[in-house]
């Protein structure tokens, strides 16, 4: 059974679609990334699948129940979206006991949250004296608290530092591996292929990649980019690599092909008999980031 | 019921027990404490320039003379209940919150009647406070202002309180209600209490200037009709007299009660929480 599953999923704001007709299946177990560029329909699927915002048509389960009933599910659903919002007089503690007497989770759980997240040191304090990783931290354990089978995540490492990350991915990893579902939305595209099993992409409010993160990277081409120490020679390291069956692109006086990394010491050979001396030579491996721009077609660096 | 006891972890917090809670208790202590003081012949004016002065120790000194200053405060009083309820709902929005109150407890209904419910019984709480208080000052001040309050605990003096904070409850909530209302459907607190406020302290009374028919079912007059008891009783500060018979204005008040609930439960349950 999936925990995640919908069918034509679509959301209309006026003339606008945000999701198009979306077809999820998420496995149970795990972290299952989910990417897109900016408006490609992320906040808006989440949200319906949250119950906070109601289709415009198709359907919907999580954990197996209709996302028509949000009350038959979300018990079993921890989130944090977009970024954490609480109430800025309360402390951390307080905050957490709010929701905990609202949801009716265990109330004991607060404290062993707030010390999962780091925050033990800090729960008696304001929350409007929070950072914006401490805010972020506390976003986590509330998510945490009611001790999901599911979990939501939208961009849950923003504002941590560097060893924050690290502990957040961490913690996430080990959920997932204690049979948990991570479903985790995040810029970040290193800390999703580190963190995912899986992976969602979407783009124009449609799925174009839904699948392992091995069979992703598989897709996307490994390349060798090159460089002749004579720029006059680069036409010739082309022909080289086009004789061999390789394509290729110049990119800035260099050239990438479209070959796996193992054919770089025959390339180097080949140009060394051929009197080309080569100036740089590096096998790239294909990475989440690559695979991102080739699917939704977007240069940019900047994802939603 | 979780609703009810969530939101009261944020109403027990300091900055509302001292904000709202000390607002309605400071208000009601400072108009007793001018009123005992005007009739004790401190040169304190209330009568706003009119011929006969409307405190005066006979008033004070009548069955019903310990709830004068709360009665005739009872529609500022409505104006910090209105305040109270559209900051806590609109508040929700304005933070955020509201998503990650919808996720906890997806049912909108529970969630707005927990909290209603809180913010309600916050104010009966305040408001029996507010009374005690201004009751208790004014038997101090009252030996000093010449004022006999023998009257106060007899029979009628003990039912009159009774009635009088009854009655002020259902008025301080009918703003209450209406500004939860308005909070909801506008997810501002700044519009919300500037609007209702507005209405309640000086919208109601200016239209009624031209169109007077609103005096017998405003929800402002239904509100002060209520508090001082009807056709029969005094004006507000020394005002007109209300229009509105008692039993009337209680019909009424429930009627606003009912119309406020309703429009925030259809308005909250078929929403989209998009930011």
């Amino acid at each position: 059974m999936s925990s995640i599953r919908t069918r034509g999923l679509t959301k209309d704001f006026g003339d606008l679609r945000a999701v198009d007709n979306l077809d999820l299946d998420l496995p149970q177990g795990g972290v299952t990334g989910f990417v897109g560029p900016n408006g490609a329909g992320k906040s808006t699927t989440i949200r319906m699948l949250l119950g906070l915002i109601e289709p415009t048509s198709g359907e919907g389960e999580v954990l197996g129940q209709s996302i028509t009933t949000p009350s038959a599910y979300l018990h079993r659903v921890g989130a944090l979206i977009e970024s954490p919002a609480f109430y800025p007089s309360l402390t951390g503690e307080e905050n957490l006991r709010v929701f905990a007497t609202l949801g009716g989770h265990d109330r004991h759980r607060i404290a062993e949250m707030l010390q999962i997240v780091g925050l033990g040191d800090r729960s008696i304090d304001k929350y409007k004296t929070y950072s914006l990783g401490m805010k972020q931290r506390l976003g986590i354990a509330l998510a945490l608290l009611p001790d999901p089978d599911l979990l939501v995540l939208d961009e849950p490492t923003n504002g941590l530092d560097p060893a924050g990350i690290v502990e957040i991915r961490t913690l996430l990893m080990q959920l997932g591996a204690d049979g948990k579902t991570v479903f985790v939305s995040s810029h970040l595209l290193a800390e999703i292929q580190a963190a995912c099993d899986s992976i969602v992409m979407i783009d124009h409010g449609g799925v174009v990649f839904s699948g392992t993160m091995a069979d992703l990277l598989s897709r996307n081409s490994p390349t060798i980019r090159a460089a002749a120490e004579h720029e006059s020679d680069t036409t010739r390291l082309i022909q080289l690599a086009a004789d061999a069956g390789y394509h290729t692109t110049r990119v800035n006086g260099a050239i990438e092909i479209e070959a796996p990394g193992h054919w770089a010491p025959t390339l180097n050979r080949l140009a060394w008999q051929a009197g080309i001396n080569l100036k740089e030579l590096q096998a790239i491996s294909s990475d989440l980031e690559q695979a991102f721009f080739a699917m939704t077609g977007n240069d940019k660096t900047g994802t939603e | 019921m979780r609703a009810f006891r969530s939101e009261w972890i944020k109403l027990s917090r300091r900055n509302t027990l001292l904000g709202f809670g000390g607002a309605m208790v400071g208000l009601t202590l400072l108009f007793t404490l001018l009123a005992f003081l005007s009739v004790g012949g401190a040169n304190v004016d209330l009568d706003g320039g009119q011929a006969e002065a409307f405190v005066t120790a006979d008033v004070l000194s009548l069955s019903d003379g310990s709830v004068f200053a709360i009665t005739n405060l009872a529609s500022m009083l409505g104006v910090v209940a209105l305040a109270l309820f559209a900051s806590s709902m609109a508040g929700e929005f304005n933070k955020g919150t509201i998503r990650m109150v919808f996720v906890t407890e997806p049912n909108r209904l529970k969630v707005l009647s927990g909290k209603l419910a809180a913010l309600a019984s916050f104010v009966v709480v305040g408001l029996a406070a507010t009374m005690i208080a201004s009751v208790g000052i004014g038997a101090l001040l009252a030996p000093g202002a010449g004022v006999d309050t023998s009257a106060w605990w007899t029979t009628d003096g003990l039912a009159a309180i009774g009635t009088t904070y009854l009655d002020i409850t259902g008025a301080v909530l009918i703003p209450g209600l209406i500004g939860a209302a308005i909070a909801v459907l506008t997810r501002s607190a700044a519009i919300a209490i500037s609007v209702g406020a507005a209405y309640f302290i000086l919208g109601e009374a200016l239209i009624t200037g031209f169109w007077d028919t609103l005096g017998q079912w405003g929800p402002s007059a239904v509100s002060n009709a209520l508090a001082v008891g009807g056709t029969g009783g005094e004006g507000m500060m020394g005002g007109a007299a209300p229009l509105i018979a008692y039993g009337t204005a209680a019909i009424l008040a429930v009627g606003y009660g009912i119309l406020s609930v309703a429009v925030s439960s259809i308005t909250l349950a078929r929403r989209d929480v998009t930011s």
